[in-house]
């Protein structure tokens, strides 16, 4: 490879594209694993609450290959492998685009705010598995902007009966437009899942904070999750963090490592090969239960 | 919160599913063997009663007297045999499933084709055709979490049943 210097801003157009790329790839040969490892916990739950034992099925399979893939890698799923969130970031990019464009400013929602919905999505999640558990999901089909989603997204328009499930939608697209992972952070129920998992220090972002820019919140500003980041050597992985490596680029002082390795974390063979690891598992799950 | 809250959490939750799985497990094993040992009972009463009535008769009836009570309970009466396939919109696409019918009775069905179905939710809903066969019609519960490819299924053995009609 030729030793040529590229400039920070270049190097942020790479790994943004290559992030894109991720992205698009898992869309096409892997858009329901989202919906179905959820469904693995809507089912675990709906079991337990008839009584009947809890099976190994493909819902489950994915479940905990997505789980575990998470707590080695952190939400790495939720930044390059959902296709819900791959579609939320497909929007909020049209929103700016088209707010340049028209020379506006993008809308930016308030920071405590921010903070404090956050914690809605454990609510949702809650909310979810006492109606499973209860035997009343079932009675709710159409509510789920998820199937509203996924039936468009495989070209199925009989949305007769969905009208809850589309206005939801609507209003969830609306907020990813505005607001950088708007569902993600605010209201999926995998990703409050997700958060509670005890994900690994070895690849979660750390920074030394001594050696930081004082007043620098280079990181912050441009983390999707507006994140505080965890010090070196703790143990506190954030359980929001999507893995995108932005803050890692954005660092002017390359202070951001992951974990304590010398890895940086936003590297293209670092996303290239947790995003084969990911994609292969999942496939061969897939194959090994059918 | 703290990785090891979450940890441990985590391992509780696990845990939990694993213990909740094999109680459940080991009452479904004592609730076989109690339907089983009913089953024999009922049996062996059944054996009695059929002795006795055969003691009964052998008693009662002279020998030279020809029996033909046997009713004829060959051949079907509301499906025709063989091999049927119907077709149905699943969750992407058509869903196929064959049926084959025996006395009319369903003794094998499958999905043919479906290759607009997720794989992880066809797999689940898959489970719809083991219930359609023991229950031995298509009017049977959709599989929860995977509504649509097991309502599929459902219609395309509905369909393939509507061809048997005799």
């Amino acid at each position: 490879m030729e030793k040529k210097k590229l400039t920070p801003l270049q190097i942020r157009k790479i790994h943004k594209r290559v992030r894109a790329v991720i992205q698009i790839i898992f869309f096409l040969i892997l858009p329901a694993t989202f919906s179905s490892a959820f469904n693995g916990v809507k089912y675990i739950f709906t079991q337990i609450g008839s009584g009947s034992n809890v099976q190994l099925t493909s819902f489950v399979v994915d479940l905990l290959i997505v789980g575990i893939f998470t707590i080695i890698f952190g939400r790495f799923f939720c930044g390059f492998a959902c296709a819900f969130g791959s579609f939320g970031d497909a929007v909020h990019a049209a929103y700016v685009f088209i707010c340049k464009k028209l020379k506006k400013k993008p809308i930016k929602l308030n920071e405590k705010l921010c903070k404090v919905l956050t914690y809605l999505k454990y609510l949702v999640l809650l909310t979810i598995i006492i109606l499973c558990f209860l035997g009343y999901y079932t009675n709710l089909r159409g509510t789920s902007p998820w199937d509203v989603f996924s039936m468009l997204r495989s070209g199925n328009f009989m949305l007769a009966g969905y009208a809850i499930g589309i206005v939801l939608l609507v209003l969830i697209v609306a907020g990813m437009a505005v607001c950088e992972r708007f569902f993600c952070r605010f209201l999926c129920p995998m990703g409050a899942v997700f958060s509670l998992l005890a994900s690994l220090p070895l690849t979660s972002i750390t920074r030394k904070r001594e050696s930081c820019i004082k007043g620098c919140k280079a990181c912050k500003m441009n983390c999707p999750a507006s994140l505080d980041i965890a010090e070196r050597g703790s143990f506190d992985v954030n359980g929001d963090c999507f893995q995108c490596g932005r803050c890692v680029d954005f660092c002017p002082k390359k202070n951001i490592k992951t974990g304590g390795s010398p890895l940086r974390g936003s590297e293209v063979w670092f996303m290239i090969v947790r995003a084969v690891i990911l994609a292969a598992v999942l496939l061969l799950g897939a194959y090994y239960i059918s | 919160m703290s990785f090891w809250l979450k940890a441990v959490n985590l391992i509780v939750c696990v845990g939990l599913i694993f213990g909740y799985n094999a109680v459940i497990n080991i009452r479904a094993q004592d609730e076989n063997i109690n339907e089983l040992n009913a089953k024999v009972d009922s049996l062996q009463a059944q054996v009695d009663y059929d002795k006795k009535l055969v003691q009964s008769y052998n008693s009662s009836v002279n020998p030279d007297t020809e029996n033909d009570t046997n009713s004829d309970l060959s051949g079907p009466s509301v499906y025709n045999n063989g091999e049927y396939e119907g077709t149905a919109k699943g969750y992407g696409g058509d869903i196929t499933v064959k049926v084959t019918l025996e006395n009319d009775t369903i003794t094998d069905i499958q999905v043919v084709s479906a290759e607009k179905e997720d794989q992880a939710y066809l797999t689940v809903a898959t489970s719809i055709l083991e219930r359609i066969k023991s229950a031995n019609t298509a009017d049977v519960d959709t599989v929860g979490g995977a509504t649509f490819s097991s309502t599929g299924i459902k219609n395309a053995a509905i369909q393939a049943l509507n061809k048997a009609l005799i």
